[in-house]
């Protein structure tokens, strides 16, 4: 690792400035990416900005048919929420799915959500549940927010608050793990919300979180494990690696798609 | 080496291993009057096999007769594909 100046600023005002005056300032939320990639020297960045002591970007609230989840809430505590496990329990079990324990007990989702790996599982369950991304100047649509592999709409200096999320009528997530590093090999979360309408993401798959239109059409008219048991989906684009092919990265979409209805339905 | 780091290497962790019974089968060697052997890693020589000629029996129903290593899910799927093809 190369050396760098710590920061701990006290609230989100203070860390935004600190960031636009800093030249290579990184934010430091759960360090699960972060630190791993400085001590491989594969990041160096002059200054962190230890986000840790901003309670206002902390929590879980609820309010009206909104969840809305803090950026620095760890996996650990959207797994075990209460409100979280009645009102989306997909989304507490996603949580619960992500890495291990002790990621899970660091890692949080402004964290996950605002790296974008390409595999991570969240990403996911914000495209999917139609979450809107708010940050310290403006709020984003989950559709507009993903733009590719660890890229995203944010803009420099530009801080994950909170993440809100529509309660849907049913949603459900399915992951094979990759038996490695525990990201996802393929996940999939399905989701329908009030109005019936249904969002399929994908992870792990791609170069980055995507939906599938054929399987939200299919699920939109009937939401059931049969309704998409026909749809295919192909392989192209799709990521080629040490792990598994491209091949089997289609084929295992169709089958946790399956698993993730099944799961909303039960 | 393919793998960069733990994180593509998929080292067993304690939650990974199932429940086994280890156990000695006595086989004296033939080649020589005390029936003796050297042996050396009897773990990992053993429990490779062992766990190959267990995916390639539960293949059976697809007429699968070898899986090379490392069995990943994409090369055990690869290998359904294959022998149904």
């Amino acid at each position: 690792m190369y050396g760098f100046e710590y920061h701990r600023p006290g609230s989100l005002a203070e860390a935004a400035a600190l960031l636009g005056k800093l030249g290579d300032g990184k934010p430091l939320a759960g360090g699960q990416t972060l630190i791993a990639t400085m001590k491989q020297r594969l990041a160096q960045p002059s200054d962190l900005v230890d986000l840790g002591g901003i309670a206002e970007m902390r929590g879980i609230k609820v309010e009206g048919d909104t969840l809305s989840i803090g950026a620095l809430t760890r996996h650990a505590e959207v797994a075990a929420s209460a409100e979280v496990k009645q009102r989306i329990p997909a989304l507490a079990r996603l949580g619960s799915t992500i890495g291990d324990r002790q990621v899970r007990a660091m890692g949080t989702m402004g964290g996950s959500v605002a790296n974008n790996d390409p595999a991570a599982d969240y990403p996911a369950g914000v495209l999917a549940l139609d979450g809107t991304v708010v940050t310290n100047k403006r709020r984003i649509a989950s559709a507009d927010f993903f733009t590719g592999m660890y890229e995203t709409a944010l803009q420099p200096g530009e801080l994950i608050t909170w993440i809100s999320f529509p309660v849907p009528k049913r949603a459900g997530y399915a992951k094979f793990p990759n038996p490695a590093s525990r990201f996802a090999l393929v996940g999939v979360f399905v989701s329908q919300a009030a109005n019936g309408s249904v969002r399929v993401a994908v992870t792990g798959a791609g170069p980055g979180v995507f939906r599938v239109a054929e399987m939200e059409k299919a699920l939109a008219a009937n939401f059931s494990v049969d309704a998409i048991a026909g749809v295919k989906v192909a392989s192209d684009g799709l990521n080629t690696d040490i792990h598994a092919d491209a091949t089997y990265r289609a084929h295992l979409i169709g089958v946790m798609a399956k698993r993730a209805v099944a799961a909303a339905l039960a | 080496m393919l793998s960069g780091s733990y994180a593509d290497y998929a080292m067993p962790r304690a939650d990974d291993v199932p429940s086994f019974k280890v156990d000695t089968q006595v086989t004296p060697c033939t080649h020589n009057p005390l029936g003796v052997k050297g042996c050396g890693e009897a773990g990992a020589i053993g429990s490779p096999p062992a766990v190959i000629s267990a995916i390639v029996d539960a293949l059976k129903e697809f007429g699968v007769t070898d899986v090379q290593m490392p069995a990943t899910p994409c090369r055990v799927w690869q290998t359904i594909q294959n022998a149904r093809a």
